[in-house]
């Protein structure tokens, strides 16, 4: 009796080696499929415009000669924490220092104000 | 006795079966090996990312003054001056962004084809945006429309016009642009009140820039445009003739040395002086500087960085005349004298890249 | 002449073609592109024009001028607040079409002597669980606004503006 002839099975075996290869550079592509998410979501991260306003705004007392105002570290700290989730400080002086901590991103500056 | 089989190893025999099969195989193969590369393709992710493209681009116009900060006064007619802009953004100073200086807002949207950028001095579209703006290795199909919102005008626009059915990337950004001053007016007073012939023009560097830079009146990066009118015949009915313009530091004894003639240079930036609105100023043909009406002065953008003053000094205008014209032993160049003092006007920045 | 023999290399040939050729098909057909990352550059487009609108509005056009966002809120200049925002938000440089439609609620946000208030500046339209942003805006205040009657206005004083801000 004949045996089974085993001899084409290694086409057989070429085409399933290949099957896996395929399989596997999906799970690459699906992966690749989030750069995008990722990019806009640390944009939407990075808190851009809170640092440029509050920069603004501390200039614009710097401008006013108003940088000893009473109130003016005490609503900023607590409205910024309370509606932001950050923590902000200043001291005026020279060289005016900002601090800005919102838990992901830390900012400090020194300067002196006339720019 | 050797049994024959299929495949003879000694012999080289490939049997037809072996062979048909096996082509069919490898033209499935090399379909499926054609049909993935077209999928390794998307793994570059072109499609995805040009938001982000896109909005990198509009933080590049809008909250980056540009590298180097003043390169709407490089000549882009040498080549030098041309790799030296880094990177063209539009914001008037690093902490004021939002706000875009109207200098550099006119020579980003001055550009041209690749034929002539050079020798016009030009941006070449597209290779000076794509690599001094979007970046990337991919080149990008792109569109910057800027449009003033305060006056109407028709918008700026640079880059090719956006096809109907592709995927872009799109931002829109909201931004102010600043209008400069203009010209400053001084009046002379009739020679019979008035005591000096010399007229001078103070710039006080310092505190012109104490006022924050959107406001700012700058005579180092922006023109600077002088009218002195009111000009009268004297007692013997002579008009007056200009006999010499100079540009000092003041004070001339403390800094040692610094006064030069104002027709140094023939190119751009350079002075500009115009007798009664059509005759230019000619230091070597006293004759011609008669007066009869007005003189204006025009310091084109950069005059001074080139000659070496900066935001430290005081700088003097000296004009001296054959006869008495003021009283004022300085005319000061400042918000006062100002025509119109600078304001800012609301304009939409949009930018497509595909 | 013609028997079974000499089919084997075939039918493998054959079978492996059919697995990877189906394989790839599948592959290719299962990668589409996920919609979730499309949402996410909504937001940032809307809350990068947002932030923009109420910047521009918190700048003076001229030297010593009031900016207009201190304006409207001391004289409860609801209307004009919302002309002008609304401006922003629509304006167009004419080269593409883009869509608009956008609402939002305003409120301000402010410290006065024992804890924070808040006042509802303007609300365009009630606000049903839409996709939106938040953006918002320090506002320096110089003289006294009648919405905040509880705030000592002998000094300067900040607020906090905040918006909500989506599309239709």
């Amino acid at each position: 009796m004949a045996r089974i002839n085993n001899d084409g099975q290694w086409i057989v075996m070429l085409g399933f080696i290949i099957s896996i290869i395929l399989v596997f550079l999906a799970l690459i592509v699906n992966q690749s499929a989030l750069v995008g998410k990722t990019t806009s979501e640390s944009v939407l991260e990075f808190p851009k415009s809170e640092i440029q306003d509050l920069r603004a705004e501390i200039m614009e007392y710097y401008w006013t000669d108003d940088l000893n105002n009473p109130y003016f570290l005490p609503d900023l700290h607590r409205l910024s924490l309370e509606r932001k989730g950050s923590v902000v400080y200043y001291v005026p002086g020279e060289r005016i220092e900002i601090h800005y901590n919102n838990g992901f991103t830390e900012y400090n500056e020194k300067t002196l104000g006339g720019n | 006795m050797r049994v024959p089989r299929k495949i003879d190893r000694e012999e080289g025999l490939l049997s037809l079966d072996f062979l048909i099969g096996f082509t069919i195989f490898l033209i499935a193969l090399i379909f499926v090996g054609v049909m993935i590369s077209g999928l390794l393709v998307h793994l570059q992710s072109r499609t995805i990312d040009y938001d982000a493209v896109a909005y990198r681009t509009s933080v590049v116009l809008v909250e980056d003054p540009g590298e180097p900060a003043n390169w709407q006064l490089a000549n882009l007619t040498y080549p030098e001056e041309r790799a030296n802009v880094k990177r063209l953004g539009l914001a008037i100073q690093k902490n004021y962004p939002g706000i875009l200086l109207q200098d550099k807002v006119e020579k980003f949207f001055n550009d041209t084809t690749s034929a002539g950028c050079l020798a016009e001095g030009k941006f070449c579209n597209p290779e000076d945006y794509r690599e001094k703006l979007i970046f990337g290795d991919y080149p990008y199909y792109f569109n910057i429309s800027l449009k003033n919102l305060d006056v109407p005008s028709p918008p700026l626009t640079v880059g090719d016009p956006i096809p109907d059915r592709t995927r872009y990337g799109y931002i829109k950004r909201i931004v102010k642009i600043q209008k400069p001053d203009s010209i400053h007016l001084y009046n002379v007073i009739p020679d019979s009140a008035s005591s000096l012939k010399t007229a001078s023009f103070r710039f006080d560097i310092a505190e012109l820039y104490d006022v924050p830079p959107p406001y700012r009146i700058d005579p180092l990066n922006q023109n600077v445009s002088i009218l002195l009118q009111d000009f009268s015949p004297n007692t013997t009915g002579a008009w007056p003739n200009i006999t010499d313009i100079q540009i000092c530091t003041y004070p001339i004894a403390l800094t040692g040395g610094g006064c030069i003639g104002a027709d140094v240079y023939e190119d751009s930036p350079r002075m500009i002086v115009t007798i009664d609105g059509n005759k230019e100023y000619d230091s070597g043909d006293p004759a011609t500087n008669t007066v009869t009406d007005t003189v204006s002065i025009n310091l084109e953008k950069g005059f001074f960085t080139r000659i070496g003053y900066d935001r430290f000094g005081t700088i003097d205008l000296i004009m001296t005349f054959d006869q008495n014209v003021t009283n004022q032993v300085v005319y000061s160049y400042d918000s006062d004298s100002a025509a119109s003092l600078p304001e800012l006007q609301s304009a939409v920045l949009e930018v497509w890249v595909w | 002449m013609v028997n079974d023999d000499g089919q084997l290399y075939t039918i493998e040939g054959i079978a492996a073609a059919l697995m990877i050729v189906v394989t790839a098909y599948l592959v290719v057909s299962t990668t589409t592109v996920l919609t979730q990352q499309d949402v996410h550059i909504i937001d940032l487009q809307l809350q990068q024009l947002g932030n923009d609108a109420l910047a521009m509005m918190d700048t003076p056009n001229k030297y010593w001028d009031k900016s207009n966002l201190s304006i409207f809120i001391e004289g409860n200049k609801t209307n004009e607040f919302h002309n002008q925002f609304l401006a922003y938000l629509n304006a167009e440089s004419g080269s593409g079409m883009i869509t608009g439609n956008y609402e939002y609620n305003a409120t301000i946000y402010y410290q006065n002597s024992t804890e924070i208030n808040s006042y509802v500046f303007y609300e365009s339209q009630e606000y049903y669980r839409e996709n939106s942003v938040k953006v918002r805006r320090w506002v320096f205040l110089s003289d006294s606004s009648p919405l905040l009657p509880d705030l000592d206005f002998s000094v300067n004083r900040t607020v906090l503006l905040e918006v909500q801000l989506w599309r239709e």
